[in-house]
């Protein structure tokens, strides 16, 4: 096993913790989807919490199955959003990893919550649960979904929506909408995002030095510090470090037999089980749609408006099945793949792409292997080890 | 000059741990199986298991595992199995088990205690494509014995028993639970014991010809694998498969298909054993 590693995680855990102990502070909380508008809310003051983030954290410390039940109870289907019944049902019985990790007792009592739809209506029910429980204002936006492209008329409509919010952040936030902080939090959004980017291209590189599954854990400042100062510092040095591992020629696995995507959710409970599976059997799982999800290339300050509206709604998992065709065919290319995993996470139909013949479509005309494992983001319920492993290391033997 | 080694090969299943003593020549492109034995894992650890059987076999033979043993080739949930030379995935051990059967099949069929998958593989056993049930018991071997149990069947017994089936009636395929409800209903409905097991095999057999159809599979198609030993399942495969349009498979089955991944893994260890002896690899 090579004993390759990422030394910038270390900065990472620091900055994870910093980011819980500012919701902690006296400052008002905004609740947002993760890819919501969280520029403009940060850009009135609010501190930002992200429940898709705490979702994610309830899926890798593998407690999600504890509390799923309790939302069953209040009769939520236990087929629907697992980061939904593990994030309600985690909430109703006081317990959450934030504990142990981060001296938290509790998520932090929103003073807004602001969803956007890009993603999926469950985010909808879900915050709603809690602008209830919480007696908390909520503000949603809904912009048109399953797109070939984002016309001016869709960016008009969501750019409408997000200046609409304006009056809701002013009354809560009790400061007046500052066009020029919006730009400044919209800017330092775009050179994270930018350098976000860039992390992730350097794993075009053989051997690259960056895995999807290291990816799914260096994501964390993009989505739930974006439009701040240290996500876009943090990014800077976890470039330089990928850079010149690249230059040194280092990586995850010096010498990959095959070079695989991964499409869909991770699943977060089993992330060291799917790294090591791969590295054992000697192919690096190179690129992801998911991590790839959080790059927004619209960004310009010149038009915040229309500019963010653009770069939340063109967003992979808002857009039709020829549209996400073509995107997963380029970034083929790009990364140079020979095989593509699609997780089939059952609970999590808006994110799992391999209903509806895509891996065949994409098989046929790349040539590209494909497989479909199936599981889920948070539920380990419905996934089986042993079935996945055979899967797993046939499609690898595949590939070579 | 006699160039003949012997491998072994250790399928460790969900249910079942198979064990084959292979003699390999390479010159002459031969092989011959001389020796299986078969131990069901009940509750025991499967490493030891494993263990002893291998230890029986030698003994039966006469021979030493370090003196006359080239290749002790492990497959399936093998990878704990002790004194192994080396692993081999499941569907590449069962496809070139496949091939040990029945040299023209171009398509194998792992019946097994867990699941079923459908292999595409080329001529020298290689695997091209694969489809595999999902996550439900009721398309498994563990199925059928937890129903022939519940019926009082031994597990045996299951294929002949379906041959002198008359009017079977197919349980729930979604879901093992579901269907051991519509098996407990059929028999308060006094359907007789033959209908019932028929009724099960043919809805696994959906599953199977469903995998078939999912993979454009091309004929002949070996079936392999525990449920591959089952007359009644080959039956029902066939029957089912008869009555879509456009498909013209070919079945082939045998009594022993359940050793069709522990035949693959000794194989593909004699073949591996020479590539690394050809790089002056000594194992």
């Amino acid at each position: 096993m090579s004993d390759y590693k990422i030394n910038s995680t270390e900065d990472l855990k620091n900055l994870m913790k910093g980011y819980f102990s500012d919701l902690s502070s006296s400052k008002k909380i905004a609740w947002c989807t993760s890819v919501g508008p969280a520029e403009l809310l940060r850009s009135f003051g609010f501190e930002v919490y992200f429940p898709e983030n705490h979702g994610a954290l309830l899926g890798a410390s593998r407690t999600a199955m504890d509390f799923i039940p309790e939302s069953v109870k209040l009769g939520y289907a236990g087929d629907i959003c697992s980061y939904l019944t593990a994030d309600i049902g985690s909430y109703l019985q006081k317990k959450t990893p934030l504990t142990k990790q981060y001296g938290m007792e509790g998520v932090p009592k929103p003073d807004l919550i602001v969803y956007n739809t890009n993603q999926c209506r469950e985010v909808q029910d879900w915050f709603m649960w809690f602008a209830k429980e919480f007696d908390c204002p909520i503000f949603g936006i809904k912009p048109p979904r399953h797109l070939d492209q984002v016309s001016k008329e869709d960016i008009a409509d969501v750019s409408a929506q997000f200046k609409q919010m304006i009056p809701v952040c002013e009354r809560v936030s009790e400061n007046k909408f500052d066009i020029d902080k919006f730009r400044h939090t919209l800017n330092l959004s775009k050179e994270a995002t930018d350098l976000w980017k860039d992390c992730l291209n350097t794993g075009k590189n053989s051997p690259s030095p960056i895995s999807f599954f290291d990816g799914a854990i260096h994501m964390g400042p993009i989505v739930v510090l974006r439009g701040t100062e240290k996500a876009k510092e943090y990014y800077q040095k976890l470039y330089k470090e990928l850079q010149k591992n690249v230059e040194n020629g280092l990586g995850f696995l010096q010498k990959a037999d095959s070079r695989v995507y991964w499409e869909g959710m991770p699943i977060w409970g089993k992330l060291r089980y799917f790294s090591n599976l791969f590295v054992n059997n000697n192919s690096a799982v190179v690129a992801s749609t998911y991590c790839n999800s959080w790059i927004f290339d619209a960004f310009d300050t010149k038009d915040p408006f229309a500019s963010s509206a653009l770069a939340y709604t063109e967003i992979f998992i808002n857009r039709s099945e020829q549209a996400k065709f073509e995107i997963l065919k380029q970034h083929i290319q790009d990364f140079n793949i020979d095989g593509m995993i699609f997780h089939d996470a059952k609970t999590c139909f808006n994110n799992s792409n391999a209903r509806f013949g895509m891996p065949l479509r994409l098989k046929e005309e790349t040539g590209i292997q494909t497989l479909v494992i199936e599981g889920d983001l948070c539920d380990l319920r419905f996934f089986s080890e042993g079935q996945t492993t055979t899967k797993v290391e046939t499609f690898i033997e595949q590939m070579n | 000059m006699n160039d003949t080694i012997y491998t072994m090969g250790v399928d460790v299943g969900g249910s079942y741990i198979k064990c084959v003593l292979v003699s390999y020549n390479k010159e002459i492109n031969d092989h011959k199986v001389l020796d299986k034995q078969t131990e069901k894992i009940r509750k025991r650890n499967p490493k030891i298991v494993a263990s002893e059987i291998v230890t029986d076999l030698l003994k039966r033979n006469n021979l030493d595992y370090d003196k006359d043993i080239s290749y002790l080739a492990s497959t399936g949930e093998g990878e704990m199995v002790e004194r192994k030379t080396g692993h081999f995935y499941s569907m590449t051990s069962h496809s070139r088990g496949g091939k040990h059967f029945f040299p023209d099949a171009k398509t194998v069929v792992d019946m097994g205690g867990l699941y079923v998958r459908a292999i595409k593989i080329d001529e020298k056993g290689k695997v091209m494509d694969y489809k595999m049930t999902g996550q439900c018991a009721s398309g498994s071997g563990q199925f059928i014995e937890n129903i022939s149990r519940y019926l009082g069947l031994a597990i045996e017994e299951v294929g002949q028993m379906s041959l002198k089936a008359d009017n079977p009636e197919i349980p729930s395929g979604i879901c093992a639970v579901l269907a051991e409800t519509d098996v407990i209903n059929l028999v308060s409905k006094g359907l007789s014991t033959p209908n019932i097991v028929k009724g099960i095999n043919l809805s696994i057999a959906q599953r199977v010809v469903k995998l078939l159809g999912a993979l454009k599979a091309e004929s002949p198609i070996a079936l392999v694998g525990g449920m591959g030993m089952n007359e009644g399942m080959v039956q029902a495969v066939e029957e089912l498969a008869e009555g879509k349009k456009n498909r013209d498979f070919k079945f082939l089955s045998s009594k022993d298909a359940i050793y069709s991944g522990a035949i693959g893994a000794a194989l593909w260890g004699g073949f591996r054993y020479y590539k690394l002896k050809e790089k002056g690899v000594t194992l």
